[in-house]
Formats: structure tokens, C-alpha cells, sequence
């Protein structure tokens, strides 16, 4: 997306007026980090230092019961070592019953914990990267309408229900999402989505996400994509879990239906609210027939330890090694082998 | 390797992650962590133009949660707590969110940049609580240790607490 840097500068610039008035809310979030990365398949190692991800975030009131919410974002694109700018989200919300809400523009797809609540703040992270379903199965952002209910009942009932444009946010693919999930007891939240989009040319879709660039298929004809998503989260306590499974359903005329699915686990113990060592598990397995992201599987594991400095800077490093899944080796598209250790630090402006 | 095998290999190895973490929910559904059952009377509750003059006590945890983004009237949930360094942080952080400073503050970040609610305001004493109570219709604060008289507009009642 072409986008004017002036226009973020306004923002910065006016953000204290804007603050002033008591109107709007403006904050801010960032990352800076450092890779080094061991190619096994080729016996080469990189080390990279990494200007992360960049976030104004505004938000406030518009008049009674109407609110706004904006993100916008610079990333450092380490390919073409060119800065690009974004709108992550552009939403106004109508708040017209309770807890009810109708919201239109541009927002995360309320598909699974990791991008209802995290959206683009490494701050908030568990681990220093997203999991690997967010590089083939996640539609990340979508532009509609949603219907949205929070925090209802003894249970915290929620739930989103969602119309919008599908994987390439562009408008050809209509989706829709219906999500729904519980707060049982403080820091804890039980989730599950459904999440349909009717992909009219799946060669012709850019990924959404920056950067993780998608292993799109050949393929150019239509495609039937669903996705089933369950979550479950711990957090606020010692024992931290998150664990993210997502079952992506793919339909062609020529190649029938394909199932692929993706796990993500991390398990965290946070001491005194300090340190956090953690381990992860992510796997990814797309089937043979697939022709959204082709025949693929891998598997990342990996140890790591996060030390918050405050609740607005923290600094994980992780260790991580992935492979393809041993014994369910695709004929096609062989994940890479190699290690990566990453240091990460986070920060909210806040 | 054939595509059966996979897709058994997947399932079983799903059935039994799922069956591990559906488990591991019901222990910490019946393990439980619920807050106390009253504020002490070191806490009183104030707001200007809230729909109600009295509330439960579990009322206003969801409201000084952030659960609440509108009161009916349509006023905007604007919530001021005490959060002076002289101890009242440490007061209000345990008897209304059950939680450390830095855990009020963590969870706050969390909560406003999801786009939930709005920022609470961090006063820096009582005087501060109630000049923002005045100044925002909507606004909803907690006072520790107030010597002074609540104008009677803003005061609020708990009911069912030990307040």
C-alpha cells in the first residue's frame, strides 16, 4: 500500500494537541532485535540486526457511545531495505447496548487469542515471533462490519460476528468470521472461531503480513478456505500457558478438500513478575492436495527467557530449531533446517 | 508417505493435545482465584454522572475493570484510581484487581491497546481523584484513606459489601 509519510508525521505532531483535549488517547509500541541464524541445508550463518516494527496507536471518543481506534505502523523491510508504512487498524466502534457493539473498518480478525489480543506489540508477545500458522493460515486484518459482544455474564461471555473482505484485504474475497469466547476466571480465556472466505484467485493473493511472506500456490482457480481455530490462554499467574490449534480447510474443484492444521504450545513460569523462562512448540502440516499453500510441514521448538523490566520494556531471548515434522516429510515445498537465537527487546510508549 | 497416514497421525496426536489442555481448563476452573469478598473501609467510591447512586460490589469490579465502556446515560467510563507512590498504589492494586502494581499496570497496557476500554488515570492523591470526578461526567474513582466530605453528588454506595 502506497502510503504519504506526511501523514503520520501530522499525527505525531498533533498527538499532544490531540492529548490535550482529553478527546484522544496516543501511544505508542516498538521492538529492536538481533538474529543469529545457522542454515543447516546450506552450512551458512546469518546475524542481523533488526529495526522492528514501529506503532502509533490513537484512540478515543467521537461523540456518545462512538469511539475510534487507529494503528499505523512503519516496518523496515529487510528484502527490498526499503521502510513501508501501514494502517493496521482503522475501526470506529457504535456502542449501543451494554456490552454490545458494532464496530466498521479495518481490524484484526478475531480468528484466535494471538490476534485478538496481541495484534502487532511484541510487548505483549509470549515469544519473540508469531506462530507459524500466521505465515499460511491467519487472515491477520480484515476490512468490514463486526458485530461484537464482551464481558458478558458471570462467564465473560464474548463473541464477534464478522463480515469482511477475506485474505488479500482488498475487497474480491468476501468473508465471514464467527468467533466466540469465555473468561472463566481472571487471566484466563477459552476460545474458538469459524472463519470462511471464497478465494476467486488464490495465485493472485499477496499475503498480509509483512514480514513472513506466504507460500501462495500456482494454483488460479477459486478456493473454498475455512478455518477452525481453538484457543486456550493463562496468564496472570504463574504458570503461563497459551496454546493455539487451528485446522484450515481447503476445497478446490480439482483437487477436492485438503486438511491442514497447525499447533502452537508455549508454557511460561513467571517469577515475582520479573522472569520468565518458557519453552514453545509450533508445527504446521499442510496436506498433499492442498492448493492454498501447497504440500508443507515444520516443526519449531525452542527455549527461551523473557525479563521484564517494567510492564512497558521487556527483553526476551529464545533459542529455537526448525525442521520438517521427521516421518511426514511433503514430496514438495522441504521446510528448512536450521537453528535461530533471537534477542528482542519490546517497549510501549505509554 | 501416503496421506492416511498422516492424517491419523495428526488426529491422534491432536486428540490427545486437545484432551491435556481441555483437562488442564477444568483444573484451574475448580482450582479458582476469586477476589475478596469487600473493599475495607481505607476505600470509597465517588463518580459524577454514573446512572446509579449505589452499586454492588461486584458491580463495580467490572466497571473498575474496564469490563464497561458506557454507562446507559451514554457517558464514556473514565476510571481515576489513587495510585499516589505512598502506598495507596500498593492498597488499591491488591484489594480491587487482586494483583501487584506492576501487575494493574501490565494488565491496563494490555487491556487499552486491544481497544477494549479507555486508559484509567493514575492520580497522584485524593484532591486529584475528585478534580477529575468534577471536571468528566462518566468518571468513576476510588479514594484510599479520604478524610474530607464526598460532595453528595458524587458520592456512591456499595450495597452487599463490607464498605
Amino acid at each position: 500500500m502506497k502510503f504519504n509519510y506526511l501523514f503520520l508525521v501530522i499525527i505525531i505532531f498533533s498527538s499532544s494537541f490531540l492529548f490535550s483535549q482529553k478527546k484522544f488517547q496516543v501511544k505508542g509500541f516498538g521492538h529492536l532485535g538481533y538474529d543469529v541464524e545457522y542454515h543447516e541445508d546450506d552450512e551458512e550463518v546469518d546475524l542481523d540486526y533488526v529495526l522492528g516494527e514501529q506503532s502509533l496507536f490513537i484512540s478515543g471518543s467521537l461523540a456518545k457511545k462512538f469511539s475510534y481506534l487507529g494503528e499505523f505502523s512503519l516496518n523496515y523491510d529487510h528484502h527490498t531495505n526499503a521502510v513501508r508504512a501501514s494502517i493496521r487498524r482503522a475501526r470506529v466502534k457504535y456502542n449501543y447496548f451494554g456490552n454490545h457493539s458494532v464496530i466498521i473498518g479495518q481490524m484484526h480478525t478475531p480468528i484466535n487469542y494471538w490476534n485478538d489480543v496481541y495484534f502487532h506489540a511484541r510487548i505483549f508477545y509470549p515469544t519473540a515471533d508469531r506462530p507459524l500458522s500466521f505465515s499460511y493460515f491467519i487472515p491477520i486484518h480484515s476490512l468490514g462490519i463486526r458485530a461484537q459482544g464482551q464481558n458478558i455474564g458471570k462467564l465473560n461471555f464474548g463473541y464477534d460476528i464478522q463480515s469482511s473482505s477475506g485474505h488479500g484485504i482488498d475487497g474480491t474475497n468476501p468473508s465471514f468470521t464467527s468467533a466466540m469466547h469465555i473468561k472463566p476466571v481472571e487471566g484466563m480465556r477459552i476460545g474458538a472461531s469459524y472463519y470462511y472466505s471464497h478465494l476467486k484467485d488464490v495465485n493472485a493473493l499477496h499475503h498480509q503480513h509483512s514480514e513472513q511472506q506466504n507460500a501462495a500456490s500456482n494454483y488460479e482457480g477459486t478456493l473454498d478456505y475455512q478455518l477452525l481455530s481453538f484457543s486456550f490462554a493463562r496468564f496472570e499467574k504463574s504458570l503461563e500457558i497459551l496454546n493455539e490449534f487451528s485446522t484450515a480447510i481447503t476445497t478446490t474443484d480439482s483437487l477436492g478438500t485438503a486438511y491442514n492444521y497447525s499447533n502452537y504450545l508455549y508454557i511460561g513460569y513467571n517469577i515475582k513478575e520479573k522472569h520468565t523462562p518458557f519453552v514453545l512448540l509450533d508445527l504446521l502440516q499442510s496436506a498433499e492436495n492442498d492448493l492454498f499453500i501447497g504440500p508443507f510441514n515444520q516443526l519449531k521448538f525452542g527455549i527461551g527467557y523473557k525479563h521484564e523490566f517494567s510492564p512497558a520494556l521487556n527483553l526476551k531471548c529464545q533459542l529455537e530449531r526448525y525442521t520438517a515434522i521427521q516421518n511426514m516429510s511433503n514430496s514438495s515445498n522441504q521446510a528448512p533446517n536450521g537453528y535461530e537465537f533471537s534477542i528482542q527487546l519490546s517497549y510501549a510508549i505509554y | 508417505m501416503d496421506t492416511n497416514f498422516q492424517y491419523n497421525y495428526l488426529m491422534q496426536f491432536i486428540k490427545s493435545t486437545i484432551s491435556v489442555f481441555v483437562a488442564a481448563a477444568f483444573f484451574f476452573l475448580i482450582n479458582g482465584n476469586c477476589f475478596g469478598q469487600g473493599y475495607s473501609s481505607r476505600i470509597k467510591i465517588c463518580g459524577n454522572s454514573i446512572d446509579q447512586k449505589s452499586f454492588s460490589k461486584s458491580d463495580v469490579d467490572a466497571i473498575l475493570k474496564g469490563k464497561i465502556n458506557n454507562w446507559r446515560n451514554g457517558n464514556t467510563v473514565l476510571i481515576v484510581l489513587n495510585f499516589s507512590e505512598n502506598g495507596n498504589a500498593e492498597y488499591i492494586a491488591k484489594q480491587v484487581y487482586n494483583k501487584s502494581v506492576k501487575g494493574v499496570k501490565k494488565f491496563w497496557l494490555g487491556v487499552v491497546f486491544q481497544g477494549r476500554t479507555y486508559a484509567p488515570i493514575f492520580a497522584e492523591d485524593n484532591e486529584e481523584v475528585l478534580r477529575l470526578i468534577t471536571k468528566n461526567k462518566g468518571a468513576i474513582g476510588v479514594l484510599v484513606d479520604y478524610k474530607g466530605e464526598i460532595p453528595a453528588e458524587f458520592k456512591v454506595k456499595i450495597t452487599k459489601s463490607s464498605l
